[in-house]
């Protein structure tokens, strides 16, 4: 998942800091939220882009900010026009990179997930004809606490909401492990800048 | 049939493509594989000598026209290996919903019972074991297929009790996730919580970067930002690079409950801002 914990560190740290210089002309007159928002899309792309596209999440995280047209700009910059992300070999089979990129990628794994959908609700009402009555009340709550969970685990990992649940654990383990990179790399700026607030 | 199993397809096909590039069979070449006796499949499946012989993996596997009860000799108990089967075995990985879809084909063809054991009547040794259907079980494709997946998830829940502090001793699906969506959420929240510390740094350096560099350009610079720049920069690769695994295991006692300093920071000055911050707030 993570081989060299430093050096991914220092990426996400480079990448990061990239992305901050890139919009350090216009930074004289930016509000504090907007200067928050930078710094918290800037992290966030550098985490996506250092993951390389490779996981479910770090595509969505692109997809989302891409639908910003604000963010344009920043994700350019970032990723380059070429977005990493978009490499053959991550692109999902049914589709093809033909310049649209992230909405294309959209589409394709919509399909491909809306598809698995129908199929497991089939599947699901083929089996639930034949349920004994006697499953006991406590499965079925575990499982309905069970579901309620997975569906908030899937607003809070990015991309989450089209996937099984095997792939959203998945997607889930590399996302923490990433995630705390991501952290540890702004702590650490965080604590290096001399800290003079803006009031 | 065709199409859920196409998509587990493609999913080991993306972890194998940083792995081993391999001849995957598609749709048409499915049903093909179908019908080669097991071990040449298993050839087909398994890059060439890839795959560790001895290694037991999660695998419903019939074989009806070829393995004899007699001959399967130390049947193997079920066991699941979620560090090999996530770690770096894509190859085993992408072989074991192969196996799993044709032996759910095979299933509804054959006969109900299926054997135990890991070898074949040739004599191989395949990697990977046959599970024995339990009493009571049913063993129709579904149900199996559904099992297996429950043991993939229970597989990848463990290792995600692991990562997660304090999930290690909750038993129970619903307590575990509780305690992993709390995690993810506190760590998105720390990110939020730093980014606004970052904004309101005053004497943003790095935002005026350029002014530094190309010297003449930004607004009040003097020779003491250029000072602070350099370590700033050079420090949080230095902080990074030297604490990696001290500071990232600290992950699971520190971080939840208060900001971890790194460290060996000598020179921290670093002053809590908390006051500004909310007052600043409102005014945006």
């Amino acid at each position: 998942m993570m081989h060299n914990p430093s050096k991914v560190r220092q990426k996400i740290m480079k990448k990061w800091i990239m992305g901050l210089r890139s919009c350090s002309s216009s930074h004289e007159n930016l509000s504090l939220s907007e200067r928050r928002w930078i710094i918290k899309l800037s992290a966030d792309l550098a985490l996506a882009s250092v993951r390389n596209g490779s996981r479910r999440w770090s595509r969505a995280i692109i997809e989302e900010a891409s639908r910003n047209p604000d963010n344009k700009g920043l994700i350019q910059r970032m990723l380059g026009s070429g977005c990493d992300y978009r490499s053959p070999c991550l692109i999902p089979r049914e589709g093809r990179s033909d310049g649209n990129g992230a909405g294309h990628v959209t589409k394709s794994m919509w399909v491909a997930t809306s598809s698995k959908k129908i199929v497991k609700r089939c599947r699901r009402a083929r089996r639930s004809n034949g349920r004994a009555p006697r499953r006991n009340e406590a499965a079925s709550i575990a499982k309905r606490l069970v579901k309620k969970r997975t569906q908030l685990l899937k607003d809070f990992v990015p991309g989450g909401q089209d996937m099984d649940d095997v792939s959203l654990i998945e997607e889930t383990l590399d996302y923490i492990v990433w995630l705390r990179a991501q952290v540890d790399v702004m702590r650490a700026l965080a604590h290096s800048l001399p800290a003079t607030t803006s009031i | 049939m065709g199409t859920p199993y196409q998509h587990q397809l493609q999913k080991p096909e993306e972890m194998m493509d940083a792995a081993h590039p391999l001849p995957q069979p598609n749709a048409d070449s499915f049903m093909a594989l179908l019908e080669l006796p097991p071990s040449e499949a298993m050839e087909l499946l398994l890059p060439s000598g890839s795959s560790a012989p001895g290694k037991p993996f999660i695998h419903s596997l019939v074989k009806d026209e070829v393995a004899a009860d007699s001959d399967c000799s130390n049947p193997n108990p079920l066991r699941s290996r979620p560090s090999a089967v996530l770690g770096g075995d894509a190859a085993a990985e992408a072989a074991a919903p192969g196996c799993k879809r044709k032996e759910a084909d095979r299933k509804g063809k054959g006969s109900a019972k299926k054997k135990k054991g890991d070898c074949t009547p040739e004599g191989q040794v395949l990697p990977y074991v046959h599970v024995r259907a339990r009493r009571g079980q049913a063993t129709d494709s579904h149900s199996l297929a559904e099992r297996a997946r429950r043991e993939k998830i229970n597989a990848r829940m463990k290792l995600l009790q692991e990562l997660v502090p304090g999930c290690n001793k909750i038993s129970g699906t619903a307590l575990v996730l509780d305690e992993i969506i709390n995690h993810v959420q506190s760590l998105q929240r720390q990110v939020e919580v730093l980014s606004m510390k970052l904004a309101a740094v005053n004497s943003w350096i790095d935002f005026d970067i350029d002014g530094l560099i190309y010297p003449g350009h930004g607004a009040v610079m003097d020779g003491n930002f250029v000072n602070m720049l350099m370590p700033t920069i050079c420090l949080p690769e230095l902080q990074l690079s030297g604490n990696n695994e001290e500071h990232f295991q600290q992950w699971p006692l520190d971080s939840i409950h208060q900001p971890v300093l790194p460290k060996g920071e000598s020179h921290s000055i670093y002053t809590p801002e908390v006051s500004p911050l909310s007052s600043n707030s409102s005014a945006d």
